[in-house]
């Protein structure tokens, strides 16, 4: 019976290689074309920013989970795109983390309104919400990632096929948050939790805590973790960090938890952020401590650019004089009742000046109503919570200095103090290291109280009060000190060095005729050093000297120049005369100047050039 | 209590019509009825739970004298092997219009749920596609699964049974049994009883060493019919030489093997051929039905899944003539095409022991090989299912066996038929062996571990499992459509491990007794 039978069925089998041949054709071009369309480039790696500027302001934003529809204390994509519509309206361009590192590391332009995006925690909402937004305004933006979260596979979190559709595209970049971020640790025996890069760890074996070398290592180990995986993964380099907490030390942590944290930061990334009220930086702005400005959900893009334009300075006198306006209320409530603003809220309330972070030299003038509590002036440092303030309560007042974890520290104190239910008037010169103080028109002391080193950043008004009642402001004035030098003859005369002391605070330098340029080249004028240096100290001034230029060949006054800047340790800008000089002598003059200005970042107005001609 | 009326002595003849699922027309003789029903002697097969419209005629004439408007049929007579003949019940009283009305209503409403239903996996599915990379394995497994489900589901509705056209090929029916005293003879008498031409049927009844009646009932058949052919071994040889000596004893050129607990209708043979017309088509699977399904839980069940086993996957299957297994309680081949492989089938052996059960699908394998093996929707016989659990599980054991055996030989050749045809056939080869893991990795574990239950996964198998008995629901009007449910728990539950068992004692081969 054994015997083979030809296949019948031979046409039927020929008609099944043809669907095989067309289904794995299918399949595959299907399946490479949905690769090629997820994976699609929107935004070139070489894209050219409009207006580049060499000083540009960069307002770097912090956003928590966006998600796709509406829902409580979230921001939607739909505000997202309102908020990026109404910034790119007013000027903003968006820029990725490695044109603000290149700026930063090898000063490449930045547009002059820059913007940096950055969505905090890696939520897979974020993504979905935001990348179709970022995609229609072809927008660069920077995610933050925990990469625990992608180790553990958490769907609530993005993962790494989302993470290579996004470096793909071009729009994200990918940013770290460390590994486990701050997922809480064990700090205490009592089973006490506490935030991983912050708190030492409790070791239940051995019944204590880390030491700060095992933190070290431990923080360490973990932002290496972190950078490793991204890089990894992304095969970019991972540029930034920032906290995903907010307020990320504060003024809470223990010095060394901090100190340790922000090295570790500083030596693994180029980039890192920490919250601010503004989240506007600049070119002196630290790249380790870039500012950010974190969005809060239910702000109008209206609320947010009030803040923005602000921070940036950039509004009209007519803006500025209704005085409210660039006050930015920070926690707790400031409403604006009967001309007066009024502070009020659980514990604390503040509102911070927007714009002072540029402002080196200020004045603050208002009038203050206490009922209870206490009031603070609060100058923040530009790059951390370092702070110094005054005020105080109960008949007396202090000027402090506050970092992090460390005892406030008084730099001086005052009798005189806010009375409770009256009107005070108080005036506040800032310029330079020195604090002149005006309380209802008396003066705080014949001499300025010294900070320790210049200070930049935003200035504020904080009120704490256990109870409810609030405090009331009026008459808020905050404006910058214009640079102003008394020129001495350099001889100093007892009477006119009197004259400049009834008018120390509003003084910023003397300026005493210390050098003559002539035919002959340098002369110097005899002086008593020691007494400059003692009332310099005093009264807070600087000293800038007056140079007289006459007429001179150009060579010989290029030397003489020289050997005035030979020690231009001693003071910190030079006035410049003129007496018979001509044009191009100036000109050569003031080139040179300014270009050793520059170097030795003289800041604006140290350069003092007397247009007209001097007897 | 309700009356007792007399029973009428005289036959009433009326006009009976079905309407809804499929129209059918025919004559019928009303007797023993009183006011609440009676015996109807029909013209075609009817379905417990079948609504007929009657017209009862006045003295055989042909005008109606009372409409009974609907009666159910209620029960058959098992003693009536010449005919049809059912109980019906008249439809009075609030409770049967009820049931009336849920009888039309019922397909539209699972109709609509099943398609519903097909809409939510379809979501679900899409969440799978949307955290694929999460977990790539669990994915894609629940990805193809439900795209295996779905598309039998949907290849079945482009399934379309052939039209009787005037092809009547010479047949050979053979039946091979071993102790079957009790149904032979009804068997033999059914088909005897078919619409086919005599002279080209001939059947042939095998004894395999029966030590009860059997071959006593048989020789009783040939006194009723003397057409059949009885061979007699003697002895026990299985029921593969059975069916072989059927083959070779066979003259006819079609082949037809029907279980001696099968008892075909009298269309079944003329629609069994049809597709034999075209010379691709090796061998034809006819549909089952389960005669004793309302008899307990495990009935009830298995004529749910008989139903969806051979009405949507083997449907499915057949749109690219792939039927992977012709089931052994009707099935037809083209005689000149077993001939040549007879011996090598009946001489299978598999990892060095004799096949000796799987008849069915080894032989169908073998047609698979070179030919179109495809599936007749209309060419229908009903069948006795195991009524007791232990009978049931050594049957399932059986055909596991028989599945692992022959579901790696098909392996070997299945990747050069269609290419749907081939990755579904090796989906559905993958699945039953990883399917208990997922579903402990994805429902035991986390309540193991964490006590979490996976909500999820229940509610994805509960549907699956209730598409099943919807389409059942729509297809058969059928009150047992839960029993769907039911069984996809038990099998979820219970019968895939006997996967692993059947896997790993695949070599032994005894029967088992039933």
């Amino acid at each position: 019976v054994r015997e083979r039978t030809k296949a019948r069925g031979a046409r039927w089998f020929r008609e099944d290689v043809v669907a095989w041949v067309l289904v794995v054709a299918a399949t595959s071009s299907v399946l490479l074309a949905t690769r090629y369309w997820l994976n699609r480039r929107v935004l070139p790696a070489d894209r050219d920013l409009p207006a580049a500027s060499s000083d540009p302001k960069i307002l770097v934003l912090a956003f928590d989970r966006i998600v796709s529809s509406r829902a409580p204390n979230k921001i939607t994509s739909d505000e997202l795109r309102e908020h990026a519509r109404a910034l790119q309206k007013a000027g903003f361009v968006a820029v990725s983390l490695e044109a603000l590192a290149r700026f930063y590391e090898r000063d490449d332009p930045l547009p002059e309104k820059s913007l940096v995006l950055t969505f905090d925690h890696g939520y897979l909402s974020t993504y979905e919400a935001v990348d179709p937004v970022l995609r229609e305004l072809r927008w660069p933006a920077a995610l933050f990632v925990m990469t625990e979260r992608q180790e553990r596979r958490d769907p609530f979190f993005v993962y790494w096929d989302r993470v290579e559709r996004m470096i793909a595209s071009g729009l994200w970049e990918i940013g770290s948050h460390g590994h486990y971020g701050h997922d809480p640790i064990p700090v205490g025996e009592t089973g006490a939790t506490g935030p991983f890069f912050i708190r030492a760890r409790w070791l239940p074996e051995e019944r204590r805590l880390e030491s700060w070398d095992e933190f070290r290592d431990r923080v360490r180990r973990d932002h290496d973790r972190a950078k490793r995986t991204l890089s990894e993964k992304t095969g970019r380099e991972v540029l930034a960090y920032a906290p995903p907490l907010r307020d990320v030390a504060g003024l809470s942590a223990a010095p060394e938890a901090h100190q340790t944290s922000r090295e570790i930061v500083e030596s693994t990334y180029r980039l890192a952020f920490y919250d601010d009220r503004f989240g506007v930086n600049d070119g002196r702005s630290d790249p380790k401590r870039l500012k950010r400005l974190r969005i809060e959900p239910g702000w109008s893009p209206r609320e947010l650019l009030r803040r923005v334009t602000f921070a940036l300075g950039e509004t009209t006198p007519a803006e500025e004089a209704g005085w409210a306006g660039p006050w930015i209320s920070g926690s707790g409530k400031a409403t604006l009742e009967e001309g007066e603003l009024r502070l009020h809220g659980q514990k604390r309330a503040d509102v911070w000046r927007a714009g002072s972070q540029w402002v080196e030299d200020w004045e603050l003038e208002g009038d203050f109503y206490l009922e209870s509590g206490e009031l603070w002036v609060i100058q923040e440092s530009d790059h951390g919570p370092e702070q110094w303030r005054f005020g105080g309560t109960g008949g007396r007042a202090y000027l402090q200095t506050r970092s992090p974890g460390e005892r406030t520290e008084v730099v001086a104190s005052y009798r005189a103090a806010f009375a409770p239910s009256r009107w005070h008037h108080l005036s506040i010169v800032k310029r330079g290291e020195g604090v002149w103080i005006a309380l209802d028109g008396a003066l705080l002391g014949e001499h300025p109280t010294y900070l320790p080193g210049r200070w930049r950043g935003n200035v504020g008004i904080v009120h704490w009060n256990p109870g409810e009642t609030g405090a009331r402001l009026r008459s808020l004035r905050f404006r910058e000190v214009p640079f102003a030098a008394r020129v001495l003859p350099a001889s100093l005369p007892t009477a006119e060095i009197q004259a400049a002391i009834a008018d120390a605070p509003r003084l910023s330098a003397l300026s005493p005729r210390l050098f003559e340029i002539g035919e002959a080249g340098l002369s110097r004028a005899p002086t008593d050093a020691e007494l400059l240096r003692i009332l310099a100290h005093r009264f807070g001034w600087e000293i800038v000297p007056t140079v007289r230029v006459s007429a001179a060949d150009p060579e010989v006054c290029a030397a003489a120049l020289e050997e005035i800047l030979a020690d231009a340790a001693a003071f910190t800008g030079l006035r410049v005369e003129w007496s018979g000089a001509s044009e191009a002598l100036r000109k050569t003059v003031i080139a040179a100047l300014e270009t050793r200005a520059r170097e030795l970042s003289w800041k604006g107005g140290r350069l003092v050039v007397n247009e007209s001609e001097s007897p | 209590v309700p009356r007792a009326l007399p029973r009428s002595p005289s036959p009433l003849t009326l006009r009976y019509q079905k309407r809804h699922a499929e129209n059918v027309e025919g004559r019928g003789t009303l007797t023993q009825w009183n006011a609440k029903g009676g015996r109807l002697d029909a013209e075609h097969s009817l379905e417990i739970g079948d609504w007929l419209h009657l017209d009862i005629r006045r003295n055989g004439k042909d005008a109606p004298a009372r409409s009974v408007d609907l009666a159910r049929v209620v029960s058959t007579d098992p003693a009536v092997t010449d005919g049809y003949s059912y109980g019906v019940q008249f439809n009075l009283g609030l409770r049967n219009r009820i049931g009336y009305a849920l009888y039309v209503l019922a397909p539209w409403a699972a109709l609509v749920l099943f398609v519903l239903g097909t809409i939510n996996v379809v979501f679900l599915k899409t969440n799978n596609a949307f955290y694929f990379w999460y977990n790539p394995l669990t994915n894609l497994y629940s990805i193809l699964i439900s795209g295996y489900i779905l598309s039998r589901f949907i290849l079945s509705q482009f399934y379309s049974p052939p039209r009787i056209r005037d092809y009547r090929p010479s047949v050979s029916v053979v039946i091979a049994c071993k102790n079957e005293e009790e149904s032979i003879g009804k068997t033999i008498d059914c088909i005897y009883q078919s619409d086919y031409p005599r002279d080209r049927l001939e059947v042939i009844a095998v004894n395999d060493g029966s030590t009860d009646g059997t071959l006593r009932e048989m020789r009783r058949a040939r006194a009723r019919h003397p057409n059949l052919t009885v061979i007699d071994f003697g002895q026990n040889l299985g029921k593969r030489h059975g069916m072989a000596a059927g083959a070779t004893a066979a003259r006819g050129e079609i082949l037809v093997y029907v279980d001696s607990d099968s008892f075909v209708r009298g269309d079944t043979l003329a629609h069994l051929v049809q597709d034999f017309a075209r010379p691709e088509v090796g061998a034809v699977c006819g549909h089952a039905y389960v005669s004793n399904a309302r008899k307990n839980l495990l009935t009830k069940m298995q004529d749910v899944r008989y139903y969806v086993a051979f009405r949507v996957v083997k449907a499915a299957e057949s749109l690219y003539g792939t039927v992977a297994c012709c089931s052994g309680c009707l099935a037809a081949y083209r005689r000149s095409y077993v001939i040549p492989i007879l011996d090598e089938w009946l001489h299978q052996s598999f990892l060095g022991t004799d096949a000796t059960f799987g008849d069915d699908r080894s032989l169908t394998n073998y047609m698979l090989r070179r030919y179109r093996v495809v599936y007749n929707a209309n060419a229908v016989c009903s069948t006795i299912v195991p009524e007791r659990y232990r009978q049931f599980f050594r049957q399932q054991l059986r055909w596991k066996k028989s599945w692992v055996r022959e579901t790696f030989i098909a392996s070997k050749f299945m990747w050069r038929r269609h290419p749907f045809a081939a990755f579904f056939f090796y989906l559905g080869a993958v699945f039953p062996v990883v399917s208990p893991f997922v579903a402990f990795h994805a429902l035991v574990l986390p309540i193991i571990t964490s006590g979490t239950v996976s909500y999820l996964y229940i509610y994805g198998a509960t549907l699956m499992a209730a598409m099943y008995g919807l389409y059942y629901l729509a297809r058969c009007r059928s009150r047992l459509w839960v029993y769907g449910i039911v069984f996809s728990f038990f099998y979820m539950l219970v019968l895939v491990w006997q996967t692993y068992y059947a896997l790993l004692t695949v070599r032994r081969n005894h029967w088992g007794t039933r």
